[in-house]
């Protein structure tokens, strides 16, 4: 049961990564998109060059699943690096751009740390988490700036809102159990964990959702 | 087996359940409160609107009144004596006596025209139309003309920087500063020499007008004038500060920064 929710879900992130994909082309060279998304196709193309390789050795070629978590656990850094600097180019200001830079690079270099010394055909709870908390530290800097500016925004139609949104949501969701999780796979039962690491997954469904409805809201600003 | 399946079925649904819900909420708490904080600040930015208009509107009045005030002055102690005189002269016009009938015609003469050029004078000053028609430069070139004049003073204007043009309500509203400080040394400051200093920088205008009088006691808990609280009032409507430097018994001297175009 446990197998099957699991991969029911996992399908479900690697259809919706695909759905995202194929929204986010419509971003391609569209002169009409608020500056920063310009170039945010490029998380959905990388995202989807990951889940496949992913899904097909889930699904198809369960003795290479070492190399797809190389890719994966890799990946990351594109995952913080991209993300990070979406966040800090939508709430950056002069004067704390020193802050957000010195933030930015030192958790790239603790995930770049973690990636270094550890197995990188395993999952990497630390790595996910480190990238995690930094970009979880990112969206609530965005928070705050957002109701420390004027507030001139409709967030309803604000692409930015709901692309951190949707980052916040799974990173923080995120953050408790890839913190915890080399003391759980050994503490709880298998199945329990397994169930955890599936709500995951969930998360970066609504992630993607997220990003879809950011998208549609760039290309149709009226109608979203 | 079964057991641990249905439990971990129910962990998913439950947590997933959970998640969902929070991030509902959580989104919108986000929003309502961030539209409550945008209502507050469309809110308050309507007020200050209508606040700046009613400055406006009571700074024109004044403008208005204070012009009122200026040609009724004028009148009194300026044409008015001419004329009163002009009027004394032929009175007493004795035509038996020819020539002397003839000088008391021709005092009379030049007397009335004199009181036909200050009352053309002061309908220019008073007037918006040399500020729309010649400019602001011009208009002040005018008005320091119209003091050196009068022999009273000595009114130095410099013009350093490229001139801006700024739009003609603008200009007005610095004539106008400019008119009440100018005002305000011929009135109360008992100087010699006036200096105006315009200084035309990349995005800002400034203006400096200082005196060699009798200067401003700066004592605490004195209010500012009218004459002075009238020209800070209109360099905020211009979007401006003002300050003033004043040491007894040497003078006073007012800076008045203006910036050339507006925010975005």
């Amino acid at each position: 049961m446990t197998q099957i929710i699991s991969q029911i879900v996992f399908n479900s992130q690697c259809f919706v990564a695909l759905l995202s994909f194929i929204i986010s082309l419509r971003l391609v060279n569209n002169k009409n998109i608020p500056g920063y998304m310009k170039g945010f196709y490029w998380y959905s193309t990388i995202a989807l060059v990951v889940a496949i390789p992913l899904f097909l050795t889930d699904n198809f070629f369960r003795p290479y699943r070492g190399y797809s978590r190389i890719l994966n656990n890799l990946s990351l850094i594109f995952h913080y690096s991209f993300l990070s600097i979406f966040i800090i180019r939508v709430i950056v200001k002069k004067h704390n751009i020193k802050y957000l830079s010195f933030l930015f690079v030192f958790f790239l270099l603790l995930l770049i740390f973690v990636l270094v010394n550890n197995n990188l055909t395993k999952q990497l709870n630390l790595a996910f988490s480190v990238s995690n908390l930094g970009l979880t530290f990112f969206c609530i800097i965005y928070y705050y700036q957002l109701f420390n500016n004027i507030p001139t925004l409709d967030l309803r139609k604000e692409p930015s809102f709901w692309i951190i949104t949707g980052i916040f949501f799974c990173m923080s969701a995120h953050i408790p159990i890839t913190a915890m999780g080399d003391l759980l796979n050994h503490k709880i039962p298998l199945a329990v964990y397994s169930t955890l690491r599936t709500i995951l997954t969930f998360c970066y469904v609504v992630m993607h959702l997220f990003f879809i409805k950011a998208y549609l809201c760039a290309i149709h600003p009226r109608k979203a | 087996m079964r057991n641990s399946s249905t439990e971990s079925l129910v962990i998913f649904i439950v947590i997933c359940t959970l998640l969902i819900v929070l991030l509902i909420s959580f989104v919108t708490f986000i929003v309502y409160r961030y539209q409550q904080k945008q209502n507050a600040y469309f809110k308050n930015l309507e007020e200050l609107k209508i606040v700046h208009a009613n400055e406006m509107l009571q700074s024109q009045l004044e403008i208005q009144e204070q012009t009122f005030e200026n040609i009724s002055r004028e009148i009194h102690d300026n044409i008015g004596q001419k004329l009163t005189l002009a009027k004394l002269h032929l009175n007493t016009l004795n035509i038996s006596d020819k020539s002397k009938a003839a000088i008391q015609l021709n005092d009379s003469v030049s007397i009335i025209s004199e009181a036909i050029n200050d009352l053309s004078d002061i309908s220019r000053s008073m007037s918006s139309e040399i500020i729309l028609n010649n400019g602001f430069i011009k208009g002040l070139e005018f008005e320091v003309s119209q003091l050196n004049k009068s022999c009273l003073y000595q009114v130095n204007l410099v013009v350093t920087g490229d001139p801006v043009f700024l739009n003609s309500q603008k200009e007005l509203v610095l004539f106008r500063i400019i008119q009440e400080a100018l005002n305000n040394i011929v009135k109360h400051a008992a100087a010699q020499v006036i200096q105006v200093h315009l200084h035309y920088d990349k995005s800002l205008l400034t203006l400096q007008i200082g005196d060699d009088g009798k200067g401003i006691a700066n004592e605490q808990g004195n209010k500012p004038s009218t004459g002075i609280a009238n020209m800070n009032r209109r360099a905020s409507m211009l979007d401006g500060s003002f300050a003033m430097e004043s040491v007894l018994g040497k003078g006073t001297t007012i800076i008045i920064k203006i910036p050339l175009y507006e925010k975005q």
